[in-house]
């Protein structure tokens, strides 16, 4: 989980590290479904935008301890984030997430246009 | 199923293609995430622990604490495909993690609290009086 991905040729201007969290994808007829790790993080702090076929997920984490010492780990404040291109076929005005024991879950239905269905053939 | 063996004699490899085949299934078998992330925290009253364990429910977790000064914590999580859905990507991994902690100072087993939120695990360990520190009064001498 702790790869940090920094765009190419560039540095962070704040101390705030990037964490690349681990993402499942899931497809059906009717949906998209992207199920992603983030402990430790508030539902408050999790933002979900998408412009035009950009998905961009961010959850921000705060700093684990408070004035106590660290004597081992990692207990800063970062960023999770990952960045999809999606299918057009998205509906952006439904898209649903819930985050539950740190697992966020971002549904994406299809447009009903875009659904697959049968024809039926009218015999004359 | 690729080998290094497999560009060899059919012949020459064949008898032992049955052992490649176990050892490749005991290599991906090997429980993975096995660097969840943990903290270790302390002030001058208490030790306290943190571990990342998105998706992992109370029952599936075990904590022991051992001689006041040694935990040992074991979490589990399986990662189930979705029914009727295809899988484009499968990144999150399930686990069978276990460790053990020696603490740097003795705690009281019986006020030891944790606590499962948004996905992390938080264990407050509070330190015995013999071990916190303590400040000694000086005395002044009258002169």
């Amino acid at each position: 989980m702790e790869t940090k991905t920094y765009p190419e040729n560039t540095e962070q201007v704040a101390d705030r590290p990037l964490v690349k969290p681990p993402v499942d994808i899931f497809e059906n007829q009717d949906e998209l479904l992207l199920v992603v790790d983030m402990p430790g993080v508030a539902p408050d702090a999790i933002s979900i935008d998408i412009d035009k076929d950009v998905l961009t997920i961010v959850g921000k984490r705060a700093s684990a301890v408070g004035q106590a010492r660290v004597l081992f780990g990692d207990a800063d404040a970062f960023d999770f984030k990952r960045v999809f291109t999606v299918p057009n076929t998205i509906d952006p005005d439904k898209i649903k997430a819930d985050l539950d024991a740190g697992v966020l879950e971002v549904r994406l239905p299809r447009h009903e246009r875009s659904k697959a269905r049968r024809i039926t053939i009218n015999a004359t | 199923m690729w080998t290094p063996f497999s560009d060899y004699d059919r012949r020459t490899v064949a008898p032992w293609s049955d052992v490649f085949r176990q050892l490749d299934r005991a290599w991906r078998a090997q429980p993975s995430g096995v660097d969840q992330s943990v903290t270790l925290s302390e002030t001058p009253e208490a030790i306290e622990l943190r571990l990342d364990v998105p998706g992992v429910r109370e029952a599936d977790i075990r904590l022991d604490v051992h001689d006041a000064q040694t935990v040992t914590i074991a979490a589990k999580r399986t990662i189930a495909g979705r029914e009727g859905y295809a899988t484009h990507r499968a990144e999150r991994q399930g686990f069978e993690w276990k460790r053990s902690y020696t603490l740097p100072a003795k705690v009281d087993a019986t006020t030891t609290s944790a606590t499962l939120a948004q996905g992390v695990l938080t264990v407050k360990l509070a330190k015995l009086p013999e071990s916190q520190p303590r400040r000694v009064q000086i005395n002044a001498q009258a002169r």
